[in-house]
């Protein structure tokens, strides 16, 4: 009764009502019947018989598997199709593109693929497979059971198909859908507003390195862990990861999680740090983990800036007449530093002395710089100063062979020049560039080449920065504070508006602002000017101010001498959520490329087309608030009492300085008044693919009623538009805010200094983490005002709007 | 106590600059003369210690109105804003009898043409001869440098004993 039955059921259960034994290449035998013996209430195979045990060890019910579709695996028919595991993955696959081609020798770019039986594989798209050795597989090869290993050369879909590779199984083969990806950043900091991360390299002990797995949603093994480890150039299989920093952390798979926490801040300069994740929790680096760090540092640890450097330093005095005496400082013995070092060159105010500036002069030795700073004849004036900044430059290269016995001869490389000056000085060393750049002046030893960066530290501009005071394309820095007792900055005053200088540099520029800093807290030993001033604004003192000055500086150097570029982000990034370690006060920072440059693409500068509604890239410009003026940035009198009439009260990046006088946009807004100003991409950055950031610079609108009932920290939306009319926005205050005018009276009635203008700069990545947005075709930068973007009521100076595409800031 | 009251009450009137000492001095090399809008070389000067209202003496950085001693501002070596002692040259051959010390405009010496220079010193009373004498007497023989940093050490040794002015001492050290 039990083989009547047994046999009924394997004809009826032919699922397409074919009998296999009707294939004349396949015979099918009857199961034999006393399999179920020793396997009561089991399911059984038996070749291609499927069988089902009875309680009794008896055949309860046989299926016979289909041989070209299935196979029995279990007692049960399996589609034929050879089977893949995934270790820690799902049914497709995420992978990370290695541009040098997949290899072995790379395993964090690999995904390992199992396959328990032999396939005929073949790729599509820009998918590579690997054998378990490493070997490339060839497109329709067969491959033998085990693990295989599949990576990408370039970003796009594929798939991956593996094909019966014997019998008679005709089944449509087992297809691997994968994604290749460009690796993303894994090492971020979590933002308190969209797009909630940030990918920057530097943190400091302020921030929480955090890793991001939200790109690799395919990702199920719940083993996985993360480490932060030294940084390695020789990454391996198989390497340990127990000298990690942080970690074993669980992480959160497809999400944000928080690796280290305690980010040290007494340790040197940009500690280079990876990060890995391990998939399978088995401490070592393997196939299908994940490594943020083998194409450079993961990260950065900012480390403390005004820590002495590496090197010892000695400094003496040269002279060979009496305006060519200067200390100097170098690295010593000078051979601890490999190659010829940079020279700084520091040119001092007057009233100052040339042996005031050890702060600077050790500091800058200490991390392979050679320093001098010179006696500076600034009575008669800045030309006067000019000259005697160029004489000492010649002076102490051609006295090499000599000075100190020949000691620094050979070690300092006269094509890489800083001069940096002070007050009269600092103008002095911009107007030396312009002599020397121009030809009116033609040192014996060092050429215009030869001078990468000029820095003034609270200039004068007693000279025209349209004609003299210019630092043309070199790169140009400028420091000053905001309590600055003799040259202010103030609008009374021509001489004292340096930031016209910085509006007239075709090169690449960068500012460092202090609030509370005055003059002579730059150097060691001149009057406290800031007794001279008045108002409630914190004064920080000449501690606090030269802690900020050797930060910034030291950035500056390294970033521009010894190519470490992160060192840009101290001033690329707001410092009120970035800043180095130690320097707790409000600083405005600014960075922005050459002009004219290829990367760089200017929305609206201002400087053309007065009309408030086209844009200087001929593009169109719409508002819906009223309070919308655009002129030259020239404070129309001496006092910076607010005056309803002039929207630029406070602005000093002019000052009458005729028909190339620095321009920009002012925007007001009140309470319950939101509203936007639209400005119309140029065709050339509509495609914002490959562009790294948007960028601008603003100031809050000193001692205006809606200024000081703002009281704080001022940020409005930043948006792109796209062609279909989607936006999307960022409230740049996730990156950091425009600071308040700093709480100085005088010039007039209320309480606020002159402009502070801080870049905002939001990541291209910040837009498109928003998926409905095409980046491909961005018509509008759209900025967003009123309590539902940002602060509830201001008003704002803006200049320079534009796209900045990935590359080198100079040097 | 009324004329007390007076006293405090009459508006301030600036300290007239006065002469303490003064040294001729010889350069065996020459220098070049920079605070003119033509600069010229020198190789003799005059050196002299003044006492000047301390809001003049002290060296700022914007436009100021310079201490001149006869047609030529003033170089100086210090700046001492506590007690307005100054201590400063002028090159050349300098007649201190007929020579006025004041403070004259605020035009950036490099741009200071001679005929301005001139103008500002004329009709500007001498110092008194008694003092002229005395600070002669007191800077003793003329100074044979060989340039000027011999000058300048010569300077600070006088600033250093001169200025209640912190930063002057930072200089002189």
């Amino acid at each position: 009764m039990a083989r009547t039955l047994a046999l009924a059921l394997l004809l009826a259960c032919h699922r397409d009502g074919r009998d296999p034994t009707d294939d004349p290449t396949t015979t099918v035998l009857p199961p034999d019947p006393t399999l179920c013996a020793d396997h009561p209430g089991e399911q059984l195979c038996d070749g291609l018989n499927a069988m089902t045990c009875s309680d009794e060890g008896v055949i309860a019910s046989v299926e016979v598997c289909d041989p070209k579709a299935t196979v029995c695996l279990a007692g049960a028919c399996e589609s034929c199709a050879p089977e893949v595991t995934i270790p820690g993955g799902a049914s497709e696959l995420i992978v990370e593109v290695d541009a040098a081609g997949p290899s072995i020798d790379r395993p964090w770019r690999l995904r390992p693929v199992v396959l328990p039986q032999p396939a005929i594989v073949e790729v599509t798209g820009p998918v590579v497979l690997l054998g378990e050795g490493g070997a490339p597989i060839a497109d329709g090869a067969t491959v033998d059971p085990g693990t295989l290993y599949v990576g990408a050369a370039a970003p796009g879909e594929g798939t991956v198909r593996f094909g019966p590779a014997e019998g008679a199984c005709e089944a449509s083969p087992r297809e691997l859908p994968v994604t290749a990806i460009a690796p993303p950043p894994l090492a971020v900091r979590s933002l308190d507003g969209f797009p909630w991360v940030e990918a920057y390299d530097v943190f400091t002990s302020r921030d929480t390195v955090s890793v991001d797995l939200t790109a690799f949603v395919d990702r199920t093994d719940p083993q996985a862990v993360a480490y932060v480890v030294p940084h390695r150039d020789d990454w391996a299989a198989g390497d340990a990861l127990d000298d990690a920093v942080a970690g074993p952390v669980p992480v959160s798979l497809g999400e944000v999680t928080d690796v280290w926490d305690d980010v040290p801040a007494d340790v040197p300069p940009l500690q280079p740090y990876d990060l890995v994740v391990d998939f399978g929790d088995d401490g070592t680096l393997d196939a299908g983990d994940l490594l943020d760090g083998a194409e450079g540092p993961a990260l950065y640890v900012g480390g403390d800036l005004t820590a002495p450097g590496p090197y010892p330093v000695t400094q003496d005095e040269l002279s060979s007449g009496y305006w060519t005496t200067m200390v100097v400082y170098w690295p010593d013995p000078p051979t601890v530093v490999s190659g010829a070092m940079p020279l700084v060159v520091i040119s001092h105010g007057n009233g100052h002395d040339y042996t005031w500036y050890d702060y600077l002069g050790r500091h800058f030795a200490s991390y392979g710089f050679v320093v001098i700073s010179h006696r500076n004849d600034t009575q008669p004036g800045p030309i006067t100063a000019s000259a005697t900044t160029r004489q000492n430059t010649d002076a102490f290269l051609a006295a090499l062979p000599q000075a100190f016995g020949g000691i620094l001869d050979g070690h300092v490389d006269p094509h890489r020049i800083a001069w940096i000056g002070h007050s009269r000085g600092g103008e002095g060393v911009v107007i030396a560039y312009n002599d020397v750049v121009t030809g009116a002046e033609r040192p014996a030893n060092f050429t215009a080449d030869d001078i990468v960066l000029v820095s003034s530290i609270a200039p004068t501009v007693f000279e025209d920065p349209m004609t003299r005071v210019s630092p043309h394309e070199v790169p140009y820095h400028l420091i000053a504070g905001s309590r600055d007792g003799d040259v202010t900055g103030g609008v009374d005053l021509d001489l004292v508006q340096y930031f016209r200088i910085l509006q007239t540099a075709t090169g690449p520029t960068a500012v460092t602002y202090v609030e509370g800093a005055d003059h002579n807290d730059f150097n060691c030993c001149g009057v406290n000017d800031a007794n001279f001033t008045s108002g409630p604004g914190p004064i920080i003192g000449r501690e606090r101010a030269q802690q900020a000055a050797k930060s910034y500086f030291l950035a500056l150097l390294e970033a521009t001498f010894h190519g470490q570029a992160p060192m840009w982000e101290y001033f690329e990034r707001a410092p009120e959520r970035f800043r180095p370690e130690g320097v707790d006060l409000v600083l405005a920072t600014q960075l922005e490329r050459a002009d004219g440059g290829a990367d760089k693409i200017v929305i609206d500068d201002f400087q053309s087309n007065p009309d408030a509604a086209v844009s200087s890239s001929g593009g169109a410009v719409t508002s819906t608030l009223p309070g919308l003026a655009e002129g030259v940035m020239d404070d129309r009198n001496t006092q910076l009492t607010h005056d309803p009439s002039d929207p630029f009260n406070g602005m000093s990046q002019a000052h009458n300085d005729g028909a190339g006088a620095a321009r920009g946009l002012v925007v007001q807004w009140g309470e319950g008044d939101d509203g936007l100003v639209e400005f119309e991409v140029p065709p050339a950055g509509r495609d914002v693919r490959g562009l790294e950031a948007l960028s601008l610079r603003a100031a809050q609108s000193t001692r205006h009623p809606n200024t000081v009932a703002l009281d704080g920290m001022l940020s409005f939306g930043i948006a792109l538009v796209d062609g279909a009319g989607h936006v999307t926005e960022v409230d740049h205050r996730v990156y950091g805010g425009i600071p308040k005018p700093y709480a100085r009276t005088g010039l007039g009635s209320g309480t606020g200094w002159v402009n502070e203008f801080q870049t905002i700069r939001v990541p291209i990545a910040a837009f498109t983490a928003d998926p409905a947005l095409d980046p491909s075709d961005v018509v509008a930068v759209r900025l967003l005002f009123g309590s539902a973007h940002g602060s509830p009521l201001g008003q704002v100076g803006l200049d320079d709007l534009e796209l900045v595409a990935p590359g080198e800031m100079c040097c | 106590m009324l004329l007390t009251l007076l006293l405090l009450l009459a508006p301030a009137r600036a300290q007239a600059p006065e002469i303490v000492w003064a040294r001729p001095f010889t350069l065996a090399q020459p220098e070049t003369w920079t605070m003119t809008a033509s600069p010229r070389p020198f190789t003799e000067g005059l050196l002299v210690e003044l006492r000047v209202d301390p809001a003049v003496a002290e060296l700022r950085e914007g436009r100021a109105p310079a201490l001149f001693l006869g047609g030529e501002p003033l170089f100086r070596f210090n700046g001492d804003r506590v007690g307005g002692c100054v201590v400063g040259f002028v090159p050349g051959p300098v007649d201190l009898a007929a020579a006025p010390v004041f403070v004259g405009p605020a035009t950036l010496p490099e741009r200071l043409q001679a005929d301005e220079a001139d103008n500002a010193a004329r009709g500007r009373p001498a110092l008194p001869v008694g003092d002229v004498k005395a600070a002669l007497a007191a800077g003793g023989a003329p100074l044979r440098a060989a340039d000027l940093r011999d000058v300048q050490r010569e300077a600070m040794a006088r600033v250093a004993a001169c200025s209640a002015t912190p930063e002057d001492h930072q200089r002189a050290d």
